[in-house]
């Protein structure tokens, strides 16, 4: 084992080394989180242009920021030696970069680009808020070296992004019920599908989240089973999570029936994503356990 | 026509509460308060101590807690009532709705009333539409039987009809994990050890016996703005593991457990290094109980004599996470204590005692400081139920892929013939409403209208019917 002299020695180059490394990957984290805001202006401009170059300048300043989000956590990733998302800034990177793969992917499948102003909204503050985090590089602590980090964070932060897509189409739902039933539409509103069909795509959204959170927390489990020694141990985030699931399995037995499709299952998905929030925030940051890392 | 309004016989008592207990609102009720519970045990610190909840929150705020209980949520005979209300609630909606809902039979159908329909009038004679239509509806994946009723060519379709069966099983899923914690609850068991490098231990509900050959436990700095800190960045415990079917000696590390034959788990939890002092008198050595082993906090009283000294921790590279941030590393490990006379230390300060050293601590007794001990925290766990926990989710995930993802679809097609021609009429329903199917439906009627229509035969690359003009009514 070195001495203490050894250690420090080491410890003055590693920070010099490693302050220079977080520079590079933080320019690349910036370049996304500006781009990210000129997607979410042209998606605007969506609502109100429907013509297809604009479009396709959304499309590729979506794609654009997701190559630089890319570039940035695989810079951390090289610089660290460990997957980027061991730290609430990392992971926050990892949401946010899922919620716009998924909300490319969503659009050509459903063409629910008329979200985007949303999506981008919540996701490019989550991403800015991130910055305030980051703590540079660190090595791992034990209990997360493991090849469980590899899969079970980035499906359960995939299941976030998935159901902060669903959240946005939620909120359009009850804005486009509103003028339904009021008989007059706000401009901005008036090429978004009828509300019945956002009700589908928010089902859909909902469905894929839902699936995704499963086999998150049940690769959380295999992985607790392996660093604690048992599969559940009642822990904050175990906890908080299967309170979304328990509110998002709610939301899917509620659209088994017509009557209470729509509104009840759109307030019922914003619950779910208030519950997501409190999983993610409240108990990495407020609760101490054996999940809180910051 | 009887004008009077007559109400319904009232039904049993069961019947109601079956009723009640099949209706898909009542476990989206029950999930709500599970949820809600959930997040009451997560908001609130878990099997603390009552002080806890006053020290932590406002008075009427731990008294709340303290008489509701909620200090213990997730063990809670209610929180358990929840999931038992749920496995009830299923297993009589199983037997009442989702076994019993069967897909809708073939016979003619009012094609009109069905909310998804659509027609077109060809040019093609009746025959040559009937079997243009079969042959669209089998490539776009149904299965379909035909029958003449009336003089109209009828098919009755289907797609993904096995994906009915994913409510099923999604359900048939979470029993079995049910029943895979209960089985762990009941005849599973779990304990720890702490065991000294070189000691032995018996392993409680078995015959084993584990002995803790070495410890290692490497460490890496942490630069903080507070200054360096260390953290633990491996610990790993080379043990032997004895008994009448055992005989091994694996390495156990932190995300890397031991299983035992008999399937128990044994796991790296903690670990730390207890100070080891010899003691003399006048010169002799004395054996004291406890002095080869200290931990934080012992207390140990010099024989013949109103001394003793209180050991605190250790301090140095052998465990240099005890080091304090901004606090330097000593070069050597050395022993913190304090040695009492009647009770009241003899220091203001308390001692520092490199290991190799030796300090007079009164009436002819002495301390030499010897290398630490290291010892390993581990603890085991035996859980008979596991594997059913895991069958029951792959299940519960393989449901949930069938039953979100699949939709399963019955058509209808009637094919007359429209004097000129012939007429062709098709209706979809689902086993989820329509407006799930509506996008899919005006795709698939395009696909069927441009079968059906003569272009089709004449032009090489026929274009696509733009989706304006399907008539499909939701
Ligand atoms: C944690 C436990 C449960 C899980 C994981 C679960 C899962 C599911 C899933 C995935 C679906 C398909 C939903 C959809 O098509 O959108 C479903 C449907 C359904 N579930 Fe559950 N369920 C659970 C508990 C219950 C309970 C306790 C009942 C008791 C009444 C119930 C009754 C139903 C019914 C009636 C349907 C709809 C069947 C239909 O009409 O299509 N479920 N469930």
């Amino acid at each position: 084992m070195p001495d203490g002299g050894a250690y420090s020695q080491y410890n003055s180059n590693a920070a010099a080394a490693m302050s220079a490394h977080s520079l590079q990957y933080m320019e690349w984290y910036l370049a996304a989180v500006i781009i990210y805001v000129f997607a979410f202006a042209v998606f605007v401009g969506w609502l109100f242009f429907r013509n297809r170059a604009v479009l396709i300048g959304g499309v590729a300043l979506a794609s654009a920021g997701v190559i630089c989000q890319v570039a940035s956590l695989g810079l951390r990733w090289f610089y660290s030696g460990h997957v980027p998302w061991n730290d609430l800034y990392g992971s926050l990177s990892v949401v946010v970069l899922w919620t716009v793969v998924l909300f490319l992917i969503f659009g050509a499948r459903f063409s629910i680009w008329y979200a985007g102003p949303i999506v981008f909204a919540v996701a490019d503050a989550l991403l800015a808020y991130a910055s305030g985090w980051n703590k540079g590089l660190e090595p791992l602590v034990p209990s997360l070296k493991s090849y469980w980090i590899v899969y079970h964070v980035p499906i359960v932060l995939a299941a976030y992004a998935a159901f902060l897509i669903s959240f946005a189409t939620s909120v359009l739902y009850l804005y486009k019920r509103r003028a339904e039933l009021a008989g007059t539409t706000p401009r901005w509103l008036a090429d978004v599908p009828p509300s019945s069909k956002l009700d589908v795509v928010t089902y859909r959204v909902v469905a894929v989240g839902e699936i995704l959170l499963t086999i998150g927390i049940v690769l959380g489990a295999l992985w607790a089973h392996d660093a604690w020694g048992s599969y559940w141990q009642w822990d904050p985030k175990e906890t908080a999570a299967l309170a979304s699931w328990l509110v998002y399995a709610a939301y899917l037995h509620m659209h088994t029936r017509p009557s209470w499709q729509g509104f009840n299952s759109a307030v019922t998905s914003i619950v779910g994503f208030a519950s997501i929030l409190f999983c993610y925030f409240g108990v990495n940051i407020w609760i101490s356990g054996l999940h809180s890392y910051k | 026509m009887s004008t009077a309004v007559r109400g319904r016989p009232p039904k049993p008592i069961v019947e109601e509460i079956l009723d009640v207990l099949s209706n898909v609102l009542f476990p989206v009720g029950v999930f709500c308060v599970w949820a809600a519970a959930t997040t009451v045990g997560t908001l609130i610190d878990q099997n603390q101590t009552p002080d806890h909840y006053y020290a932590e929150y406002p008075a009427p705020v731990a008294n709340l807690v303290v008489r509701l209980h909620l200090d213990g949520v997730f063990h809670s005979v209610p929180y358990i009532a929840l999931v038992v209300l749920l496995l009830v609630s299923m297993t009589v909606c199983t037997f009442r709705r989702v076994i019993p809902k069967r897909f809708p039979p073939d016979r003619a159908v009012p094609i009109d009333h069905f909310a998804l329909h659509a027609s077109v009038s060809t040019p093609k004679s009746q025959d040559e539409a009937a079997r243009a239509s079969d042959l669209y509806l089998r490539k776009r994946g149904f299965i379909i039987r035909t029958q003449e009723i009336d003089g109209a060519h009828w098919t009755f379709a289907h797609s993904r009809k096995w994906a009915r069966y994913g409510v099923l099983i999604a359900h048939l899923g979470f029993v079995i994990l049910c029943l895979g914690v209960f089985l762990g609850w009941r005849y599973g068991y779990r304990g720890a050890l702490q065991v000294f490098e070189g000691q032995t231990v018996a392993i409680e509900h078995t015959p084993l016996q584990l002995t803790l050959d070495k410890f290692t436990a490497e460490f890496e700095p942490i630069r903080t703005p507070t200054g360096v800190f260390y953290q633990a960045s491996k610990f790993e415990s080379d043990v032997t593991v004895a008994g009448p079917d055992d005989h091994a000696a694996p390495n156990i590390l932190v995300n890397h457990p031991y299983q035992t034959s008999a399937g128990v788990y044994i796991y790296q939890a903690s670990y730390g290094f207890a100070g080891r002092m010899a003691v003399t008198r006048n010169g002799k050595p004395v054996a004291l109980d406890g002095a080869q082993r200290l931990m934080p906090l012992d207390e140990l009283l010099f024989p013949g004599t109103s001394r003793g000294f209180q050991y605190m921790t250790m301090a140095g590279p052998s465990d240099p996470s005890q080091v304090p941030p901004g606090v330097a590393l000593p070069a050597h490990d050395e022993y913190v204590f304090w040695a009492f006379h009647d009770n009241i230390p003899t220091t203001d300060k308390p001692i520092f005692l490199p290991v190799g050293k030796s300090v007079d601590v009164g009436d002819g007794y002495r301390l030499t400081a010897l290398s630490p001990i290291a010892w390993s925290g581990l603890t085991y766990r035996s859980d008979p139920g596991e594997s059913f926990v895991g069958a029951g989710v792959a299940i519960l995930i393989a449901g949930f892929v069938i039953s979100l993802f699949f939709l399963p679809v019955k058509l209808y097609a009637r094919i007359r013939d429209g004097a000129p021609g012939a007429r062709a009429d098709v209706a979809v329903t689902t086993t989820k409403g329509n407006a799930m199917y509506e996008d899919e439906f005006a795709d698939l009627v395009a696909g069927w209208r441009s079968a059906l229509s003569t272009e089709m035969s004449k032009q090489t690359a026929p274009a696509p019917p733009s989706a304006g003009t399907v008539n499909a009514h939701a």
